[in-house]
């Protein structure tokens, strides 16, 4: 009977590949997914291969070898402290991995209960298998063969714990079928042993610690390796972790006899380990049940509204007008999609934000540093926010495409449609970058206030020479500078907005507009295509840009008239123009785009 | 008031609406019939224009969907099967932004009545996952009637809804038909259809192969007594087609 559930995960995921596969006959999906499959083999396949199918260690620095000894004892402590503290809590969750649909299934089904374990142990499995071979494959040192071997003894480590983790979850259900008074001494003897276990781990581990401090204390760091490798293990602590030496051996035994006679012993402790989970007399199926609808919940993109209080559901940004542009109730939309909270209040509550940034560190006479380090984080959204204005909010035509068909019966014009998706993102990405230099004039002028009120001359000047060679002295020059920076970062935000957006329609069945699609190589070839054009773009389209400004610069020389900071809010008008000039080309093509587009095959047959 | 002429729809060597033409007055409800796969719902996706036809036309109130598709649009109105919300709007929400995108000047009166006749008054404030799935075509079925569209095209529109939410809805549909409102009601539930349609579209492989009163096609399909109900007459012309 396993065989026809393993079928049906092998069937599941067969139907997903060719469904990949067949999107591949079309162009413009094979590129993303011949860029996609190319990176990964140029950075991650490649290296792999071209190291030889060996058993040898990586031929580390000496140093690091001694250490090997060390490392395997530190991590077999680790290891005996860690694995056996869950079995003092009296609760745990059982943590199959069975989807609701899939529980209703298997349980309705003519399967020993022992089947349905055996296949919940196995779905679990590939995550325990990717989490123990990826470091040691990737990032691991030495050949191929050393790596793989690796990988396997971290996962005999991470298949031990993962299984005991499961009979210790199977183990405290049990306690709640059982007559009380069994499963209280049950519990009083299992929390006297362990109590027990762990006062004597103390006590060996007391002296040790203080060994190993003493030892290190003023030791040069150089010869902190020696020191940990001379120090000396009590002999109690050498005998409470063995097991957790034994568990971890197959790590660091290298390669040949020496692994599989570290591997044997805990092969056999698995198997072990795994009868008395699939033996277990636990009552799983109800709990199984409820840990799935719980994930189920837990995972839906809709939890959060469900926490939205019933006043703040009648909150919305700002409030439509009966009649107007139909574009600014897809704004309204979209900005609904982020957050319920009123512009106006959300700009009274960053302006009270500016004037504490200004004035607290000030009063509470904190070093001039502080305004430094609130100016650098203040540049952080100027610069990242606009940038990432398409791939930040999720708020533009990708969600739109879940709801084709609501959205395209709606009396808009292609434009007028794609425009509102376009705009509702870069607000939001503009408003950050306003934001975050807002943080920075206020920490300037917090900087200033602070050296009248402390007399402390502050370090914190942006433009220091502004007078000299703008005319102006250089706080109003920061702040024309600023004046410059701003249209640049709307038109960025836009630009970024604009091209995610023509994406989106040009490969919409790559899009994240549900769960599952935004998954496997062709999805990331797509993200990789993505963000390279998206930086391609960007730098092609400064190219204008920089003419521009450098043209009215070249100009004003030739003409001999000095320079002045007043002429920063000109050179950003002129930077932003050409970015608003290709976001609006490429809105054009996203409208036509929005108009040609047939979402049967793309979105509608592919399954929400 | 909806002339669908010659409508053709592709996919690769698959033709999943091969050539259907029908028309619908004014006040009159024609019901859409065909078994799974005949291509009912990708009809009434390209009459409303989701997804583009191959070939074809399709009017709405006189306007050309593919040369004015704004005016037709406006005048129309879509049920679709599955009803898929918003999942950060609440239900006032979803009435508020149909009413400003469709230019509804009393929205705000015209939806809270809409929402007090459908038995949503107390959801005003519930998001989309706090709905059963009878409550979300109930809204569907309200932002459907809130710009009062001259022609409703309605898929499956009945499920999911208790006994006494059907009775109601049925009563909603005579009603605006008896306004003057053209409606298309695609349906597997042929006693529905029987009901409330004047006229019967049999779909097959995306071909229409009765079009009529009951009358109408009961004597079109040979073989059937002069009682038969549509179920019999449908699983004729099935059956038919199939042999």
């Amino acid at each position: 009977m396993i065989r026809v559930l393993v079928r049906l995960q092998w069937m599941q995921l067969r139907g997903r590949v060719v469904r990949s596969i067949r999107l591949l006959r079309q162009p413009k999906y094979l590129v993303g997914f011949l860029v996609g499959a190319g990176w990964m083999g140029l950075w991650v396949v490649r290296p792999l291969l071209k190291s030889k199918l060996n058993f040898e260690s990586a031929q580390g620095s000496a140093l690091g070898m001694e250490l090997v000894p060390a490392i395997h004892r530190f991590a077999a402590l680790v290891v005996t402290i860690a694995l056996p503290l869950p079995w003092l809590l009296p609760w745990g969750r059982l943590g199959f991995p069975f989807r609701e649909s899939e529980l209703t299934m298997l349980l309705q089904a003519p399967l020993t209960r022992r089947e349905v374990i055996q296949y919940g142990l196995l779905k679990s499995e590939v995550g325990v298998l990717l989490s123990a071979f990826v470091l040691p494959l990737f990032v691991g040192g030495g050949g191929l063969g050393a790596r793989l071997l690796m990988g396997c003894g971290t996962w005999i480590l991470f298949e031990f714990w993962h299984l005991n983790g499961k009979w210790r979850a199977l183990f405290n259900l049990r306690q709640t079928e059982i007559p009380a008074a069994l499963a209280r001494s049950r519990r009083l003897a299992l929390t006297i042993g362990l109590t027990a276990f762990y006062g004597t781990l103390l006590l060996a581990l007391k002296p040790f610690v203080a060994r190993i401090v003493g030892a290190l204390d003023g030791a040069d760091y150089r010869e902190v390796v020696t020191h940990l490798k001379a120090v000396t293990w009590p002999p109690l602590l050498e005998a409470v972790s063995t097991p957790g030496r034994w568990l971890t051996a197959p790590i660091f035994a290298g390669g040949g006899i020496a692994f599989v006679l570290a591997a044997a012993p805990m092969l056999l402790a698995i198997l072990a380990q795994r009868e008395v989970v699939l033996r277990s007399k636990a009552r799983f199926e109800e709990h199984a049940l409820e840990h799935a609808t719980k994930e189920q919940a837990r995972k839906s993109p809709t939890r959060r509204f469900a926490r939205i209080s019933s006043r703040t559901r009648s909150s919305r940004p700002f409030e439509i007008a009966r009649r107007g542009p139909p574009e600014v109730a897809l704004v309204w939309k979209n900005a609904v999609r982020v957050s319920r909270a009123r512009w106006v209040r959300v700009a009274y509550v960053g302006s009270a934000l500016l004037l504490g940034i200004a004035v607290l560190p000030a009063l509470l006479k904190l070093p001039d540093l502080t305004y430094g380090v609130l100016a650098v984080i203040g540049a952080v959204p100027i610069f990242i926010l606009p940038v990432l204005a398409g791939m930040t909010w999720n708020n533009d035509l990708r969600t739109e495409l879940a709801h084709i068909d609501l959205v395209r019966t709606w009396p808009v014009s292609a434009r007028r449609f794609v425009l509102a998706e376009v705009v509702s993102p870069a607000i939001l990405s503009f408003a950050g970058a306003a934001w975050g230099a807002g943080v920075i004039l206020t920490s300037l002028f917090g900087s200033r206030l602070r050296e009248a009120l402390t007399g402390q001359r502050s370090h914190l000047v942006l433009l220091p020479r502004a007078a000299e060679f703008m005319g102006v002295e250089s706080g109003l020059a920061t702040v024309l500078l600023f004046a410059s920076i701003l249209p640049a970062a709307a038109a960025v935000s836009f630009f970024s907005s604009a091209l995610q957006n023509v994406a989106t329609l040009w490969v919409p069945a790559w899009m994240a507009h549900s769960a599952d699609r935004s998954q496997g190589v062709a999805a990331f070839g797509q993200r990789m295509v993505l963000s390279a054009a998206l930086g391609l773009a960007l730098m092609l389209a400064l190219i204008p840009s920089a003419l521009l400004v450098g043209a009215a610069v070249g100009i004003q020389w030739r003409l001999g008239i000095p320079w002045s900071a007043w002429e920063f809010p000109l050179w950003g008008v002129l930077a932003a123009a050409p970015l608003f000039a290709f976001g609006w080309s490429f809105v054009q093509v996203a409208a036509r785009l929005w108009e040609r587009l047939d979402p049967s095959q793309e979105i509608l047959e592919l399954g929400r | 008031m909806i002339e669908v002429d010659g409508l053709v729809k592709t996919y690769g060597t698959v033709q999943a609406v091969q050539g259907l033409s029908l028309t619908v007055r004014r006040g009159e409800i024609l019901g859409l019939v065909g078994p799974n796969g005949a291509g009912k719902t990708t009809t009434l996706r390209c009459m409303t224009g989701i997804i583009p036809p191959t070939s074809g036309r399709v009017r709405i109130a006189g306007f050309d969907l593919m040369e004015q598709p704004l005016e037709a649009k406006r005048r129309l109105a879509f049920v679709p099967d599955e009803p898929r919300l918003f999942d950060y709007l609440t239900s006032w929400d979803h009435l508020m932004i149909t009413s400003r995108l469709y230019g509804v000047s009393d929205g705000a009166a015209r939806a809270k009545l809409l929402l007090d006749e459908l038995e949503l008054g107390d959801r005003r404030d519930a998001y989309p996952s706090e709905l059963s799935r009878g409550m979300k075509q109930k809204l569907m079925v309200a932002m459907a009637l809130l710009h009062m569209p001259e022609a409703i095209l309605l898929d499956e529109p009945l499920t999911g809804l208790d006994p006494a939410a059907m009775r109601r809805m049925k009563t909603r549909i005579q009603t605006s038909a008896a306004s003057g409102v053209a409606v298309i009601l695609s349906s597997h539930m042929l006693h529905l259809v029987e009901e409330l349609c004047e006229r019967v579209v049999v779909v097959v492989r995306g071909r229409k192969v009765l079009d009529g009163t009951l009358e109408e096609i009961r004597h079109a399909s040979p073989g059937l007594g002069g009682d038969a109900d549509l179920e019999a007459i449908f699983m004729k012309a099935v059956e038919s087609d199939a042999g």
